[in-house]
């Protein structure tokens, strides 16, 4: 090889490795607490908190299964200018946040960093798995399930320590963040009672799920979980599982299936098919443009519809 | 040094030394300096706020009306490092002969212990063991150092060493059942690794991700001969004794050391391009010949994976073109490989590979190439069927059937995108 070779390649590590004129980064321009969250609706709730002192970006997409995302260098790059780091915790994001967080470079949203923020720290955690845990139980979380903000009610500890975390990078406004909480907490209570007085026809409704997703939203709204189509988690619907299923579906006349959109549809259609029950897509997070509280309105009103139109709820 | 390499070393090293010295510039600046007075606007006090939070965190039982008892959790947290574990199983189908080392037909080709975990607040660490039928050999063993300023992270130790993209990944975790041609030609069957410091750098100055990586090791510990050459090599400079051709000397200079730079493009929600291109020099030991090598080397990869349906629809398409240069005429060989995959559903892959080289002690060209099909019951088992096929220009002729299994127990931490 090659002289012309060899200098092609000079010329294309050399326009590879041009680091640009220093000081295009806009760090002097910028006022507002940086926040990136794992998930969308830890963004909503930052939002929430924050208003307009916070810019803040989500790592996962609304339609994307939170368990399975891939650690991409941009949001590494996000992460390594982030002020505040907000996770989900208890494990859910353990396939790529310690890779996003690690590799951010970025001392302050560490493990004990003033601006990292475990969202479950102060969640009363349910679904914890007793006994010996390993892999033969599934994707099983020795935490508890990790779903924790489906219950509207976790907003609370959620927000607040948000608002500490908020708080702790920016004292000079932490009368403020305390004002939005408070705010946010008092329309959480006016929601609260809509919700609860909606989904209160469907107490006690027998339901099944595609994944263990929805315990908490079940626990807070009285519905009952009879089974997931999930032998266990993680692991995807075998026949002779759903076979089973079928037969405890048509014996307690379960009448839904709740689903994330990012769930193949061919094993809940069969299974609806087969036990007459309905399927309800139910994102697990909010969708561009929700808040929180209208992506908790969201599913009420579509589980609440879907229940009405299998006869359950007048 | 050819003229190529000192461009090429330039085009490197001045780019990264400038960066290094703005953004250390950058950290001087106080990084989040402030204000800790109260806003005018409120009468409670910042720290009265956060007492107050804190006081209501620690009750949980008192935070709302409906609460449920805490539950603790699961006992997992303890100061443990995290242990795992990866078996690579291979089983020769080929019809004709076995083609597997000492012509089995089944064999455990290693055992990888992982072990990893924080050291303090600063550092933390990560060994990699590999249990073989000949021994223990330590695979990867360093400590990356997390707390340093303008985005900065530095490794020692033994490592893989960052020259393009494939070779990061250890065998058993490979997309592939082994190391491209070009990778096992010019650096070993375990890839290209070696001992020594390595630091990197990551921004954005052009919009996007740029990784900058400076490594100065030990030297190419590929195989086994040649560490013992090198090794017998210093021994006879130390002595005194005379040796032919350029040495591996006491000189820091005379080892390794490379440079690469990643660059990673997200094209959209779904897709992400990601451009390398590597350089590295080391004295390389083989028989009775040693000189200075240099190899240069780009690497393409492109990602897609539509986020909704992650779970059951992926591809990957993966090139690497590396070139190996000793001095003196001709001495130039090149290789590379083409990688491409599909999934097909939520646990079944294909992929194939097509590979060529030009092998440093023969004339010619190797060809060859594999057909996988991958099964995975889960994220930490896998069963694979590769068929690979070798061209008969040079060397033996292979044409071979594998199963693969791997197997990974415990809590193996997740790899780099």
């Amino acid at each position: 090889m090659h002289r012309i070779s060899r200098i092609t390649l000079a010329a294309l590590t050399l326009a590879a490795a041009w680091v640009g004129p220093p000081g295009l980064a806009p760090a002097l321009a910028q006022e507002k607490i940086r926040v990136v969250t794992t998930l969308p609706v830890l963004a909503d709730l930052v939002q929430a908190v924050g208003g307009d002192r916070v810019d803040v970006t989500a790592i996962a997409t609304p339609l994307q299964d939170p368990h399975f995302v891939d650690a991409k260098p941009s949001y590494i790059l996000a992460a390594s200018r982030a002020d505040v780091f907000v996770l989900a915790g208890m494990d859910l994001e353990v396939g790529w946040e310690p890779l996003v967080r690690e590799g951010s470079r970025n001392a302050a949203i560490q493990i004990g960093g003033p601006g990292y923020v475990d969202a479950s720290a102060h969640v009363r955690k349910l679904g914890v798995p007793t006994g010996r845990i390993d892999r033969s139980r599934g994707d099983v979380h020795p935490y508890g399930n990790p779903h924790y903000w489906l219950d509207p009610l976790n907003a609370v500890p959620l927000t607040a320590d948000i608002a500490l975390a908020l708080s702790r990078v920016d004292p000079r406004n932490a009368g403020l963040y305390n004002d939005r909480r408070q705010r946010f907490l008092a329309e959480l209570d006016r929601r609260m009672a809509g919700w609860k007085s909606r989904m209160a026809p469907l107490e006690g409704m027998p339901v099944v799920t595609y994944h263990e997703s929805w315990e908490y939203f079940a626990r807070r709204f009285g519905l009952e979980l009879v089974g997931a189509l999930e032998p266990k988690p993680g692991i995807p619907p075998s026949p002779s599982h759903l076979a089973q299923l079928m037969d405890r579906m048509k014996a307690r006349d379960v009448k839904l299936i709740l689903k994330e959109p990012y769930y193949e549809d061919k094993n809940p259609d069969l299974v609806a098919r087969e036990t007459g029950a309905r399927v309800v897509e139910l994102p697990n997070q909010p969708q561009a443009g929700q808040d929180y509280f209208a992506f908790v309105d969201s599913l009420v009103d579509r589980v609440v519809t879907a229940a009405r139109g299998a006869g359950v709820a007048r | 040094m050819n003229r190529t390499m000192i461009m090429v070393t330039v085009a490197v090293v001045v780019p990264f030394a400038t960066t290094l010295t703005t953004a250390l510039a950058q950290a001087q600046e106080p990084v989040a300096p402030r204000d800790t007075t109260a806003a005018a606007d409120t009468t409670e006090s910042a720290e009265a706020i956060e007492a107050r939070l804190l006081g209501e965190l620690g009750a949980p039982d008192s935070v709302r009306p409906g609460a449920e008892a805490p539950v603790q959790g699961g006992g997992a947290g303890s100061l443990n490092p995290d242990i795992s574990l990866i078996s690579d199983f291979l089983v020769d189908l080929s019809p004709d002969e076995a083609t597997l080392e000492n012509g089995e037909r089944y064999q455990v080709r290693e055992l990888e212990i992982g072990v990893q975990g924080a050291v303090d607040p600063y550092f933390r660490y990560d060994a990699f063991l590999g249990l073989h039928a000949d021994g223990i050999e330590v695979e990867e063993g360093y400590v990356t150092a997390l707390a340093l300023p303008a985005s900065l992270q530095a490794k020692l130790g033994k490592f893989h060493l960052p020259f393009g993209k494939v070779n990061l990944t250890h065998r058993p975790e490979l997309q592939m059942f082994d190391y491209p041609l070009v990778h096992r030609e010019f650096f070993g069957e375990e890839g290209f690794s070696s001992t020594g410091v390595w630091g990197s750098w990551i921004g954005a100055p052009l919009g996007f991700y740029q990784e900058l990586t400076l490594v100065g090791a030990e030297g190419i510990e590929a195989e086994e001969h040649g560490e013992e050459e090198a090794h017998a090599l210093r021994q006879a400079q130390n002595d005194g004794e005379e040796s032919h051709g350029e040495s591996l000397g006491d000189d820091l200079g005379d080892r390794l050391w490379l440079a690469h730079v990643k660059n990673s493009i997200d094209l959209s929600p779904a897709a992400n391009l990601e451009l390398g291109a590597s350089w590295a020099t080391a004295i390389v030991v083989e028989e009775e010949a040693r000189a200075r090598t240099s190899f240069y080397g780009v690497d393409v990869t492109y990602r897609w994976k539509p986020p909704q349906f992650a779970k059951y629809q992926s591809a990957i398409l993966q090139a690497e073109a590396i070139w190996r240069s000793e001095p003196g005429p001709g001495e130039t060989k090149a290789g590379g490989f083409g990688y491409a995959q599909w999934q097909l559903g939520r646990r079944w892959y294909v992929g194939a590979r097509g590979d060529w080289v030009e092998p440093p002690e023969e004339e010619g060209t190797l060809k060859g190439g594999q057909l996988l099909v991958k099964w995975f019951p889960t994220e930490f088992s896998q069963l694979r069927l590769a068929y690979e096929r070798q061209d008969p220009e040079i060397g033996e002729a292979l044409d071979r059937l594998i199963f693969q299994t791997t197997f990974a127990l415990g809590p193996h931490r997740p790899h780099a995108f």
